[in-house]
Formats: C-alpha cells, structure tokens, sequence
C-alpha cells in the first residue's frame, strides 16, 4: 500500500489542530483556575461566567470552524492522493 | 433500457434512501406520539389522577419504546452488528452519540458538582465539551479513515500482531465497565427516589432494557434507540429547564436564569465565601483535564466514529454530538443554579421553621429518604431542632444528587415537569448502558478472543460470542451495581482516567508518530494503564494498596492525585515509555509505515469487511 500524501494538506491538518488545541488548552485551563478568585464578569465570578456562557459555545465554535476545514480539504485534496 | 439501467441509482443507495425516510417518518411519529402523551398525562393530572400511576406510564413508555424500536434491526450480519454497515449519517450518528456519551451519570453528575462548587462543575462540563473537541480533531476521523472495527482493530491494522489488540481490549474493558456499573447503579437510585421500588430491582430491569438493542441489531439496534432516547431527553431537559428558569427568574432562556441565579447566588454568600484555595484550584484543573482526555479517547465515542458513513461523516457527527451536549450541559447545570438559588433563599422567605419544612417539595423529599433533605445539618424530618438564632441561608440543604430531579418541584412547576425529568434521566441512563454494554462485549468478543485469541474464527461464531459476551458482561455489571464500590460519579470519571491513561498514548503516537512500533504501543499501553489501575484499585478496594508507594516517598502525591486524576501521571509516563520503547526496537515495516501515511491522507481506508 502506497500512498502519496499532498504535503499542503498535512501541513494544514496540522495546523488547524495545533490551533485548535491551544484553544481548548487556554479555556480549559482558565476557567477552573479562574473560580474563586474573587474576579467577576457578568456579575458572575469569572469561572461560572467563563464556563457556560463563555467555554461551551466556543468549543461549539471550534469543532464547527475544524470541522468545515478539514472536511472541504478532504474534498480537495482527494485526488491528490 | 439499457439507457434507463445506467442512470438509474445503485440499488444500495436506493435502500438507504428508503432506509433513511423508514427512519425519519419513525422519528416524527414517536415525537407525535410521545406530545399527546405528555397532553394526556397533563389532562389527567388536572382531573386527579394520582402521579405515581402517571408517572409509571410516561416511565414504561420512555424505557420500552426504544427498546422495542431496536427488535426492527435484529440482524445476522457481523458488519451491520459490529458498525451499522458503515451508513451512520451525522444526524442519526450524533443523536445516539450525544445520549449514549451524556448519559445520566452527567446529567446528574453536573447538577450535582454545581450543588458542590462551581469548579467541580466546570471541570465536568469542559471536560465532556473538550474531550469531544481533542476526540474529534485527534482521534475518532482516523479510525473511521482506516475502516476498523474498534480500538483494538485500528491498533493492531497500525502496528500488526495480537498482542496490541489484545492489550486494547483490557484496556477498553477496564475502562467501560465502570461507566455501566456507574450507570446501573445511578439508576437504581434514581428509581428508588422517583418510583419508589428497590434500586437492586430496578438495575436488574435496567441492564434487560440496555441489553435488547445491542443483543438484537448490534450498533443499528442501539443507534435507533438512542435517537428516541436522545429525542426523550432533549425535549425533557429543554422543557423543564426552560420551565424552571422562567417560574423562578423569569428568564425563558435556561442560560439567562443561570445567570441571573449563578450572580444572586454570589450575592447570598458575599463573592467571597466560596474562594478557591490555589490547590483546589489545580486539582480541578487537572479534573477537568483528566475528563478531556479520557473522553477524547473513550472507546464508545470512537466506536459511534467507526459507523459513520466516511471520515467527513464522522467529523461532522463529533461537532453535532458537542454542540448537543453543550445544551444538554447548559440545561442541567442551569436548573441546579435555579434551584440551589431558590434553596439558598428560602430559609429568608419562610417566616419559621414550621413555614420552611412545610413546603410542598420538602415534605415530598423528605418522604423519600430522610438523608435527602437536611436543616441546620441535621434531617428536615426533626424540623430543626438543631437550629440556633433566626433562619440565614445555607439552614437548609438538599443532597447534591437529586438537584436536577429535585429542581422542577423546588422552582413550584406542576408535577408532569418532575416526572418529565425523572423519565428522561433514566431514559439518559438506559441509552449510555446499551451503547457501553455494545463496546465491553465488541472489546471481549472482537479485540480478545477473536484478534488476539482465534483469529481464525468464522463470521458466524464471531457473531454468536459477541452476543454471548454482551449477556455475560450484563450479568456482571448487574451484579457488580447492586453493590457498588464507589459513588456512581467516582466509578464514571475513574473510567474516563483508565481509557485516558491507558489508550491516550497508543493512540497518539498510532496516528501522529509513523516511528512508533507494535512494542513501543503495547508497552505505553500497559504502563499508563497500570499506572491508573493501581491506583483505582488502591482508592476504591483496598487502601492498604498504598504503602507499596511509602518507601518511595510517593504516598502523599498518590493520594492528592487520587485515582480520578490518575490520567496526569499515566498518560506522560506511558508517553515516555511507548516512545523509548519505540525507539530502542526495530522500526515499524514498510506495510506499517505505508498505513501510518495513509491515515493522515485525504482518501478513506477500503474496508475489508467480512461477508456473511
């Protein structure tokens, strides 16, 4: 089995994922880390408000965003292969 | 003729598009079916009909519908059994993902960790979120690329030999039996509070109800009846968070009355009462981390990308499946903060203690289990005689654990909105426990005895021990919930930190590291996964387990760390030693290297499925 992978779509698979990770790892870590500390938004403390309103949608956003990407790269590079 | 023959469409497809209308005039017709109900049973409470009576028939509607619906995909196909076919589209696919991943171990387990702290709680629902996020941009396309049939399939195609398969069958046992028994046994309580009948005989109907969908039709059986499970929960999480953040805030938006509550609440206890020590802080960081992982890597999530129809299909399922557990999230943890606020204030409202325990939700509690409800740290039945001074807020306290079944009767909504939630948890329960119950037995019967034992086996055999298998491990779960050994929420995240520890490394560097060989797999596999059993064992079983680790100084950082976070050290460690070992043998063959390439090419992998 051989198969010739296009460097340019490897490139941007990694790429958006590196990207997209760094994104979960900057709210993952923030908000637990940010609970409790006596900073609001919202008039919430910073970690509930970063939570729900905040984390959930942009992860929601993400995978949508790399999801779109990867797929219409998939489809562009699929004779490429 | 032979014009007509040649633009006519290929008989398979024309089997799937009737195949997919079958389903969808099913689905409109259950939805339909499952509204006059809910119009029913709402006439007939008004006309007195007592709610326990009602409360059985939306409870026996929402369990066996499902499970009778799955009867229709009994199948003798292996393929069909172990992968739908291969013909999962993203809708169906996520439904059933989002239900069998949610479960009622999260639906409770996050109104529940809000009732406790806020962190707990952002680390529970960033966690699931995240994991969904990593799983679908690491791991879950590239198995559906390679067309496996499971973990240990994908593992041993990457690296060749029986033992990596093998090792991932362990390890996925290992992993999903915990999340069943934590299932099972949540189940059992929350029939105990809602129905009233005993737990140990509600688990032996719940693992009967879980185990019709996959015994019958295999992935299709449960993947109908998560998408009416699913369908149930939605609509019950929805109506009743909406109904409780609009009686008690006034906020038709769930988010808005978390809001509102989650602000009033700081309000109550001065923004400063609830500060974080930095440890605590940490520790639920590396919570919330822990859940990432071990759902990135959870064997059902990447057994639902495996049936979808191509690698787009199954990315799109993963971004579909995240966004509705977001909202299943948001519902359940908005309906706790609605109802701790209301919890919080009602020692202020309540002119005495007489006015405070005679509210109609606490009479209804406490009837229930008299631990349930407490005032002044004592049980509400002894009507605070514990109490000092006038009420203040804090004076009464529910246990965690019924927050989100408590919630709607604490905001003052009618009955049907209880008995909506009652009904969607164990519906929650019933779906993640058929689509569990599918990967243990795939992980036995396919990984174990099949890859690494018999790989000669025939299809038919192969069929027959999978189902064998999926009776086996429900008898064992079954018997394993009457009695369990740790706090269902335990059991359910020591099983996201044994896959973690276990599968995260392995299938990091199956698709990220063409270096990585079959040794280096399966050594990363048995040291992160030894590393999280350990510790599980030594938490959970047996704490004198932990002096092994006294000499070495590692006692304390072993129980800091706690099995739960176990994934923090397995999964670096497991790192460390696949690479090493990777490194320090022969380099993987040319055949594997190829396989190592075409995974992260943009054409799927043929299958080589077997024909029955």
């Amino acid at each position: 089995m051989v198969v010739r992978t296009p460097p340019s779509f490897l490139k941007r698979a990694v790429i958006a994922g590196l990207l997209t990770l760094f994104l979960w790892a900057a709210f993952s870590l923030a908000v637990p880390l940010a609970a409790g500390r006596g900073v609001t938004l919202f008039g919430l403390p910073l970690g509930a408000a970063l939570a729900l309103p905040v984390a959930l949608p942009a992860f929601v956003l993400i995978m949508f965003w790399y999801t779109a990407r990867q797929n219409r790269d998939d489809e562009r590079f699929r004779d490429d292969g | 003729m032979a014009d007509f023959a040649k633009s006519a469409p290929p008989l398979k497809a024309v089997a799937e598009r009737l195949a997919q209308a079958r389903a969808i005039v099913g689905l409109v017709a259950f939805i339909v079916l499952f509204g006059v109900l809910i119009f029913v049973v709402e006439t007939l409470l008004l006309l007195g009909v007592p709610e326990s009576i009602l409360l059985a028939v939306i409870m026996a509607f929402a369990l066996a519908v499902p499970a009778l619906a799955s009867i229709s995909t009994r199948t003798v196909s292996l393929t069909e059994f172990a992968v739908a076919g291969r013909s999962l589209g993203p809708a169906e696919n996520a439904m059933a993902a989002s239900a069998g991943l949610f479960g009622a171990v999260f639906a409770v387990g996050l109104a529940a960790a809000f009732f406790r702290s806020e962190a707990e709680m952002a680390a529970l629902a960033l966690g699931l979120a995240g994991g969904l996020l990593v799983g679908g941009v690491l791991f879950a396309p590239y198995l559906r690329r390679a067309a496996s049939e499971s973990t240990g399939d994908f593992l041993a195609a990457r690296f060749g030999g029986r033992g990596v398969s093998a090792a991932a069958g362990i390890v996925v046992i290992a992993a999903l039996l915990p999340m069943l028994v934590a299932e099972l046994s949540l189940s059992g309580m929350i029939a105990n509070w809602t129905l009233g009948v005993r737990g140990s005989s509600f688990i032996v109907a719940a693992v009967i109800l879980m185990l019709i969908p996959p015994l019958l039709g295999g992935m299709r059986g449960v993947t109908v009846a998560g998408a009416l499970q699913f369908v149930l929960l939605l609509a019950a999480l929805a109506f009743a968070s909406i109904g409780v953040s609009e009686t008690a805030t006034g906020h038709a938006l769930p988010l808005a009355g978390y809001v509102t509550a989650a602000a009033s609440l700081d309000t109550i206890y001065d923004g400063g009462a609830r500060e974080l020590s930095s440890a605590s802080a940490w520790s639920f960081a590396g919570l919330g981390l822990c859940v990432t992982l071990g759902v990135a890597v959870f064997p059902t999530i990447l057994m639902r990308a495996i049936a979808a129809r191509s690698t787009q299909s199954a990315r799109s399922s993963i971004a579909r499946t995240l966004l509705v557990v977001a909202i299943f999230a948001l519902a359940s943890v908005a309906m706790a903060a609605v109802a701790k606020w209301t919890v919080e204030q009602s020692p202020i409202r309540s002119g005495s203690i007489a006015e405070l325990v005679a509210q109609p939700w606490i009479v209804d509690w406490v009837a229930r289990g008299t631990a349930l409800v407490t005032l002044c740290g004592a049980p509400a039945s002894e009507a605070g005689i514990t109490c000092v001074g006038s009420l203040k807020p804090g004076d009464i306290a529910i246990a965690p654990d019924i927050a989100l079944l408590a919630a709607p009767e604490i905001a003052g909504l009618p009955p049907v909105f209880a008995i909506l939630t009652a009904a969607a948890c164990l519906t929650a329960a019933i779906a993640a426990g058929s689509l569990l119950l599918l990967g243990t037995a795939r992980a036995l019967g396919h990984d174990l005895l099949f890859q690494a034992m018999a790989p000669r086996m025939p299809a038919s055999r192969r069929l027959l021990t999978q189902r064998l298998a999926l009776i086996a491990v429900a008898m064992l779960a079954a018997d394993i919930a009457a009695k369990p050994s740790a706090d269902y929420l335990k059991l359910a995240l020591v099983a996201l930190s044994v896959a973690a520890s276990g599968l995260f490394p392995a299938m990091l560097v199956a698709i990220w590291w063409r270096r990585a060989n079959g040794f280096g797999a399966i050594a990363g596999m048995l040291a992160g996964f030894a590393i999280a059993a350990y510790l599980a064992a030594a938490e959970i079983f047996d704490r004198r387990l932990f002096t092994w680790l006294e000499p070495a100084g590692l006692l304390d950082l072993a129980r800091n760390l706690g099995a739960e976070r176990a994934a923090l050290i397995a999964i670096p460690a497991g790192l460390i030693v696949a690479g090493l070992v990777s490194l320090a043998t022969p380099a993987p063959a040319a055949g594997q290297r190829a396989f190592a390439r075409a995974l992260l090419a943009s054409r799927d992998m043929p299958a080589e499925d077997d024909t029955e």
